[in-house]
């Protein structure tokens, strides 16, 4: 469960002070494959930012299965990231030296009830790509390294910021695909960053920002099949 | 201003930071280089400035019997002669606090002016001649000379003299023990008054300035032929003078070997790190230009030409490396020459350091730096320059990962942890940078063993000579064949004859002949080339080391000798280890009978003494009449730990200043590489990594390669240190080449130190990383 109570963030550039989130209330269940939408300069990177413990709100409670983490500290909220989040870049951060199967390790050697990485990479296709380095992959290929990273530390949720954002549709779609059924079927909380209207319709909980506010939160009780949805 | 200039400038605000980096290192290269290269010749430059300035005596001219005046006259006006002073010189027995002491009495004729020799007063005055007592001046009290106050008076002969004034005489620089040549004891004060109160005047030398010699440095190779062209000529005109000249002044020879030892140390250091320098500066600015690729390829989409966009870069660079060579120059320049320079007052009375320029040296060195971190400036712009446009303004994607060679070794491979396998593949994708890290670490580890080797070797090499070698602790200087001393009963004793000898018909050399073959092997213990003691028999002729070196002697050799106007040929039976001065040892039953035999020198042991009781029997013995001179250990080893101590502040300084550029070169590659690596940092972050472990992903590649380069400093600093010691090979003086194993273990000490100040350094720079890049495009 993922809850977010009157969060706010302000970012101060020079003289100026810029409110990214204002009164942000939320609330995403477990397992749930949630879509959060809007325009760029909307305010939804900031709010994974704080999600996933890599900036701190200036105000307001984020509840993670009850535990605070606005009350954590830094080495807390390191903890947090290392066990708890699972993140999925839009450009891979794959490390270019090291092969699919390193890049998988990397996360997975500092988790506390780690999945076997090869074990992942097969789960996600790339069987006879472990030993292969990031510049002899595709970009859909890189995001599947980079999606197994993620998942191979088990964490409670799953954080995407626009994952598909740098592929094309079909290999985009391949994407999506893997995270819904990662969420199916590891019960996994996936949660997505998107100014991508048609990734929406796969979701079952469709977040909207607009002008660092909530626009509308809605649940969709019949999200579309992947193959349904037109880009 | 237009657009261009302003981007420059803009730009120009944002690199600064590593324009400054570049700026340290180029400044501290060139200091290091310029300062070393400058020491030695700064500290001739003063001394020769000090002679001319003094008018030093080229030759001084003795005679058996004193001058006349015609002769002086005759030789004053001889051509090659420039100016000359007359003067009555004479070794006498003084009254100084109630004991007797040997000064040299030196008579000039203040009022004709001091034209040679000039005096320096540090307190006082030169005398006049008005007082009512015969005004005289001392010579500067040093470890070898008497403090003599001003007003100290003292009634020689029933005339009253008295002390006004403490000078410095340009003969006598070196704190290095004068002997009276007429008595063989060792001065302990020198007196200088005017002659006026004398009836009749004498002259029993004339210290003269040759015609030209000014325009010689006096160490120079020049200046050695000029003087022995010179020497010649007047030995034609006046044969039956005695010629000595700045070769034969202990002071000048001294202080020559002393910066000769400084010369070798300081030409092998700094020329490494020299280059060690460039190489960084040239890589920090190949980053640099890497970084502004997409800023090189918009300019040249705007329409801008090659040449104002290379223009903006070599701008920056020339800015750079000119302003770190011009404070490297002025800090070399000024500081290291006056450290080296103030390590030898130990040893020396020294006039104010002199500072030359050197322009050769600088130009060269400023050239040399400037030219090579332009030139690669411009190449790497040249090669970005070479790419499309279109490909400029894409972040060039990141160098692809490959299989690194441990991977085919799978009993390694397999067993290594996650870490240290990404560690290695870090090891091979950044090879450039570490490579530098590596030669830089590997460097300054291999100046930081020898630094201290050298040091090591003259303490072994004094060890072995004063402790492990010698037997005995007095030395004796005795009147011939008075060596039967009662005094000397109660202790081991052996009595030799020294005698200087002519080689060859060449060098002179001390030759020491035992009254007992055998025995002397109990007061010496002689060690063959390969460190084997070696018994000394009544067949035997021992050749010091260094002697038989130069001369090309080897074993087995028959070598003639010439001493007591009889000449010999002796068969060489061993070439002796020898670490301080040269000697030929001859059995004394080799010696027919035409030589006469007698001893005046000794040896003795005294095993039983307390060292109040040792301290009594020096005095007394000091005090015998047929004793000329005693030297006990201390002052035998007195000469070595002058050396060894001035030594010690010019390594300490090479030390010093090697661990400084370590230090910093390798902050500036650590910072080099964490800036090429932010987005790893900032990914690493996010995965939830600790700080420690961040720090660990990158600082483990730099630990095991530094320790690795260790590893191979102190196989290199080793043979950098057999190397400079054996370089070290002035007249008297050969080193053991031999190391600490203490020192190992210091220089692997310091060099991880460095690393861990660096590893500190840097932590706040990785802290500061905000995760927040990782979720950007590019870096």
């Amino acid at each position: 469960m993922v809850r977010m109570v009157n969060v706010s963030k302000q970012y101060k550039i020079g003289e100026q002070i810029i409110l990214a989130n204002d009164q942000i209330n939320f609330e995403i269940k477990a397992g749930e494959f949630c879509v959060i939408l809007g325009p760029s300069g909307a305010g939804k990177t900031t709010i994974l930012n704080i999600l996933g413990g890599m900036d701190t709100a200036t105000s307001g409670s984020i509840f993670i299965d009850d535990k605070d983490i606005t009350t954590f500290n830094l080495r807390s909220l390191t903890d947090y990231r290392r066990h708890d989040v699972g993140f999925v870049f839009q450009f891979y951060n794959l490390m270019p030296q090291l092969t699919a199967l390193d890049n998988v390790e990397i996360a997975s050697e500092i988790g506390k009830n780690p999945l076997d990485a090869k074990a992942v990479l097969e789960q996600v296709g790339l069987t006879n790509r472990i030993f292969n380095f990031p510049s002899q992959l595709s970009g859909g290929e890189q995001q599947r390294v980079s999606i197994a990273r993620a998942i191979a530390k088990n964490p409670k949720i799953l954080l995407c910021d626009e994952p598909t954002g740098a592929l094309d549709i079909e290999t985009g779609k391949q994407i999506l695909q893997l995270l819904q059924d990662t969420s199916k079927k590891h019960q996994k909380t996936v949660i997505i960053v998107t100014h991508n209207q048609a990734i929406a319709q796969i979701a079952d909980r469709v977040i909207s920002v607009k002008n660092g506010r909530i626009a509308s939160n809605k649940v969709q009780y019949k999200p579309k099949h992947i193959d349904e949805v037109i880009w | 201003m237009k657009a261009y200039p302003r981007l420059i400038l803009r730009d120009f605000k944002r690199l600064y930071k590593k324009l400054i980096a570049i700026v340290i290192i180029v400044a501290l290269g060139v200091a290091f280089l310029v300062g070393l290269l400058t020491t030695a010749p700064n500290m001739r430059h003063t001394i020769d400035q000090y002679y001319k300035t003094s008018n030093m005596a080229d030759i001084v001219v003795q005679k058996i019997t004193p001058f006349t005046e015609v002769e002086i006259n005759t030789l004053l006006s001889a051509p090659e002669v420039q100016a000359g002073m007359p003067y009555f010189m004479i070794d006498e027995q003084i009254e100084f606090q109630d004991a007797h002491h040997m000064s040299r009495i030196v008579l000039l004729d203040f009022n004709s002016g001091i034209l040679v020799n000039q005096l320096t007063v540090i307190e006082g005055r030169l005398p006049n001649g008005n007082g009512s007592n015969i005004e005289v001046i001392v010579e500067e009290s040093q470890r070898y000379l008497l403090n003599i106050p001003l007003g100290f008076t003292t009634v020689i002969q029933g005339q009253t003299f008295e002390v006004v004034g403490i000078v410095n005489h340009p003969w006598y620089f070196a704190y290095v023990q004068e002997i009276s040549p007429y008595t063989g004891r060792p001065i302990e004060s020198m007196i200088y008054a005017d002659q006026s109160f004398l009836t009749e005047t004498t002259f029993t030398h004339v210290a003269i300035t040759l015609n030209n010699s000014q325009n010689f440095n006096t160490f120079s190779v020049d200046y050695e032929s000029f003087i022995d062209l010179n020497v010649d000529r007047l030995s034609q005109n006046f044969p039956d003078y005695i010629f000595t000249t700045r070769f034969q002044n202990q002071s000048f020879v001294k202080f020559g070997s002393d910066v000769q030892i400084v010369e070798v140390i300081a030409i092998i250091f700094p020329a490494f790190f020299f280059l060690i320098t460039i190489l960084v500066s040239m890589s920090s600015m190949t980053r640099i230009i890497h970084e502004q690729r997409i800023q090189i390829g918009t300019l040249r989409a705007l329409g801008y030409s090659d040449r104002r966009i290379i223009l903006k870069y070599i701008l920056y660079v020339l800015l750079a490396s000119g302003i770190g060579v011009m404070l490297g120059i002025a800090l070399g320049i000024y500081s290291i020459p006056a450290i080296a320079y103030n390590a030898y007052v130990a040893a020396y009375n020294l006039p104010p350091l002199e500072i030359a320029y050197h322009y050769m040296y600088i130009t060269l060195i400023s050239v040399i730096m400037i030219l090579s971190v332009v030139s690669v400036t411009y190449f790497s712009i040249k090669t970005v320059l070479k790419e499309k446009t279109s490909e400029l303004l894409k972040h060039k994607a990141p160098r692809a990962g490959k299989k690194i060679f441990l991977e085919y070794l799978p009993f390694i491979w397999n067993r290594l942890k996650f870490k240290y396998k990404s560690t290695f593949r870090n090891i091979f994708r950044q090879k450039r940078n570490l490579f530098l890290m590596f030669i830089g670490i590997a460097g300054s580890t291999a100046l930081l063993l020898a630094g201290f080797g050298i040091k090591d070797a003259v303490e072994i090499s004094g060890d072995q000579q004063f402790n492990q070698m010698y037997q005995f602790n007095i030395e004796l200087s005795i009147a011939p064949n008075q060596t039967n001393l009662n005094i000397l009963v109660p202790y081991d004793t052996i009595n030799l004859m020294i005698q200087t000898a002519q080689f060859e018909n060449q060098d002179y050399i001390n030759i020491l002949i035992p009254e007992d073959a055998e025995a002397l092997n109990s007061f010496l213990i002689f060690r063959d080339l390969s460190s084997k003691t070696t018994q000394f028999n009544s067949n035997s002729v021992f050749v010091t080391k260094q002697f038989a070196g130069l001369n090309n002697v080897s074993l087995g050799d028959e070598i003639l000798l010439e001493f007591q106007g009889i000449s010999s040929y002796f068969e060489v039976t061993q070439i002796i280890e020898f670490y301080f001065g040269n000697y030929i040892y001859v059995a004394p039953n080799l010696l027919n009978d035409d030589y006469d035999l007698y001893f005046n020198r000794s040896y003795v042991r005294t095993p039983n003494l307390d060292s109040g009781e040792f301290l009594n029997l020096v005095e007394t013995l000091r005090l015998t009449d047929d004793i000329v001179q005693v030297q006990s250990k201390d002052d035998l080893m007195a000469f070595f730990n002058q050396t060894s101590a001035s030594m010690d502040s010019v390594i300490i300084l090479l030390v010093v200043f090697a661990s400084l550029l370590a230090i910093i070169i390798n902050y500036n590659l650590t910072l080099i590489n964490i800036s090429t690596r932010l987005k790893e940092m900032a990914t690493l972050k996010v995965l939830g990594y600790h700080e420690k472990e961040v720090n660990g992903y990158i600082f483990r590649e730099t630990f095991i390669i530094s320790s690795f380069a260790i590893l191979l400093g102190l196989i290199i600093g080793r043979s950098l240190q057999y190397f400079i010691v054996s370089q070290i090979n002035v007249e008297g003086i050969i080193l053991k080449n031999e190391i600490h194993l203490l020192s190992y273990i210091y220089t692997v000490l310091l060099s991880f130190l460095f690393l861990i100040v660096v590893y500190i350094a840097s932590i706040p720079k990785i802290k500061n990383i905000n995760m927040l890049e990782a979720l950007k495009s590019f870096e």
